[in-house]
C-alpha cells in the first residue's frame, strides 16, 4: 500500500510540474490574433478612413468659405471642422497602426529581436497618437488647432517610417516562412520517396530533382539574408518611406520568383 | 519385560526433555514478538484506491496531451496546429500540405501591399502657416 501512495505522489508531482512548465511556456508566447480580430480591425480601419475623407471634404469647404467671407461665423464653422478632421485623421492612424500590430505580432519567419523592436515602435506610434488626440480634444480655437495640426505634420515622418518598416518586415518574414515550409516539405517528400523503395533509375532522377530544389531553397535563403541585413541597417537610421518599400518589393521579387519555382519543383518531385 | 522397557523409555524421555534448553528457535521467537497488524479501515482503503486511480488518470492525460496535442480550448484529439507536412507514406497525402504552401507563397508576393500608409493630408491649417 505504501508503494501505491509513493507511486501516486510521484505521478501527481510530475503532472503538476508538467502543467506548470507548459503554462510558463505559453505565458512567454505572444498572444496570436484570431482571424476574427484581424477582420474586425480591417473593418474598423475602412470605416475610420471613410469618416476621415468625409470630414476632410467638409473642412476644405469650410476653410474656403472662411477665407472668402472672413466672418466670425465662418471662422466658428472652420474651427469646428478642423477639430473634427484632425480627430478623424488620428483615429484613422490609430486604427491603421493597430492593424499593422496584428500583422507583425504573429509573423513566423521574422527574427524575434526585429519583431519585438518593430512592435515597440508600433506601440510608440500608438501612444504618441493617443496623446495628440487628447491635445486636439482640448483645443477649441483657431490658434490651438493650427498648432496641433503642425504637431502632426512634424510627427508624420516618424509615423510613415514605422508604417513602412513594419510592412517591409512583413514582406521579408512571409517569404522566409514560406521558404522554411518549402524546405521542410521537400525533406519529407524525399523521405517518403525513399521509403517507397523505387528503382535505382527513378531514385537517381528524384535525387537530382531534390538537389535542384535544395539549391533553390538555399538561393532564397541567401537573398533573404541580404534583404534582412539591408533592413537592419536601414532600421538603425529609421529611413523607411513609401519609396523604400517599393525598392524592397523589387529587391525581393527574384526571391519570390524562386519560391514559385520551388513550389512547382516540389509538386513535380512528388509525382 | 516389555512394560519395564516402556517405563524406562518414558523416564529417559522425560529426563532428556528436562535437560534440553527451554528457549525456542529464534525464528519462532521473532514470530511471537511481531505485533499483530490491525485490519485496515474501509475508508483508508477507498482513499488509497482513489489516489491511485487519480494518479493513473493524470498519467493517461499527460500521455494524451503529449501524443495528440493540446488545442486552444483544452484537450483536443487533433493537434492544435496541424502539421502542414504529414509524414505520409503515399505522396498523395501531401496534397493538403501543398495547398497550405501555395497559400503561404501567395501571401508572400512582395508586389502586394494591401496596407499602404493611409491617404491622410498634411497641412490641415485654417490659416496658412
Amino acid at each position: 500500500m505504501k508503494k501505491i501512495i509513493v507511486f501516486s505522489f510521484v505521478i501527481i508531482s510530475i503532472a503538476c510540474m508538467f502543467a506548470w512548465s507548459s503554462n510558463a511556456i505559453r505565458a512567454q508566447e505572444p498572444e496570436q490574433p484570431t482571424n476574427q480580430e484581424i477582420q474586425q480591425a480591417k473593418k474598423e480601419y475602412t470605416l475610420t478612413l471613410d469618416d476621415y475623407r468625409t470630414k476632410e471634404r467638409r473642412f476644405i469647404v469650410a476653410r474656403e468659405q472662411y477665407r472668402q467671407l472672413q466672418t466670425l461665423a465662418s471662422l466658428e464653422e472652420v474651427v469646428k471642422a478642423s477639430k473634427e478632421v484632425q480627430l478623424a485623421r488620428i483615429d484613422t492612424l490609430i486604427s491603421y497602426f493597430k492593424n499593422l500590430t496584428l500583422q507583425v505580432s504573429p509573423l513566423r519567419g521574422a527574427d524575434i529581436t526585429q519583431k519585438n523592436l518593430q512592435l515597440d515602435k508600433l506601440d510608440g506610434a500608438l501612444v504618441s497618437l493617443t496623446q495628440l488626440r487628447q491635445t486636439v480634444e482640448l483645443a477649441d480655437d483657431r490658434v490651438r488647432l493650427d498648432a496641433t495640426s503642425l504637431v502632426y505634420d512634424e510627427q508624420h515622418e516618424i509615423y510613415t517610417n514605422v508604417a513602412y518598416s513594419s510592412l517591409i518586415l512583413v514582406r521579408i518574414a512571409t517569404i522566409q516562412a514560406a521558404n522554411d515550409q518549402l524546405g521542410s516539405l521537400t525533406a519529407q517528400v524525399f523521405d517518403s520517396i525513399k521509403s517507397a523503395s523505387p528503382s535505382a533509375t527513378i531514385l537517381a532522377e528524384k535525387q537530382r530533382g531534390y538537389d535542384e530544389l535544395s539549391r533553390t531553397i538555399v538561393q532564397i535563403k541567401e537573398a533573404l539574408f541580404e534583404a534582412t541585413t539591408r533592413y537592419t541597417e536601414a532600421a538603425l537610421q529609421d529611413s523607411f518611406s513609401a519609396s523604400t518599400y517599393t525598392n524592397y518589393s523589387q529587391y525581393l521579387q527574384p526571391a519570390f520568383t524562386k519560391l514559385k519555382q520551388g513550389e512547382s519543383f516540389i509538386k513535380e518531385l512528388a509525382k | 519385560m516389555n512394560t519395564e522397557n516402556q517405563t524406562q523409555f518414558m523416564e529417559d524421555q522425560l529426563l532428556w526433555q528436562e535437560q534440553q534448553p527451554t528457549s525456542v528457535s529464534p525464528v519462532m521467537n521473532n514470530a511471537q514478538e511481531l505485533p499483530v497488524k490491525p485490519p485496515m479501515s474501509k475508508v483508508k482503503k477507498i482513499g488509497l484506491i482513489a489516489v491511485a486511480v487519480f494518479g493513473a488518470l493524470l498519467l493517461l492525460m499527460i500521455v494524451l496531451m503529449m501524443t495528440m496535442g493540446v488545442g486552444e480550448g483544452g484537450l483536443s484529439l487533433l493537434p492544435a496546429q496541424p502539421s502542414p507536412t504529414p509524414s505520409a507514406q503515399h505522396l498523395g497525402e501531401f496534397d493538403q500540405a501543398f495547398k497550405l504552401l501555395q497559400q503561404d507563397i501567395q501571401a508572400a508576393d512582395p508586389s502586394i501591399n494591401e496596407f499602404p500608409y493611409p491617404p491622410v493630408s498634411k497641412q490641415l491649417f485654417i490659416v496658412e502657416q
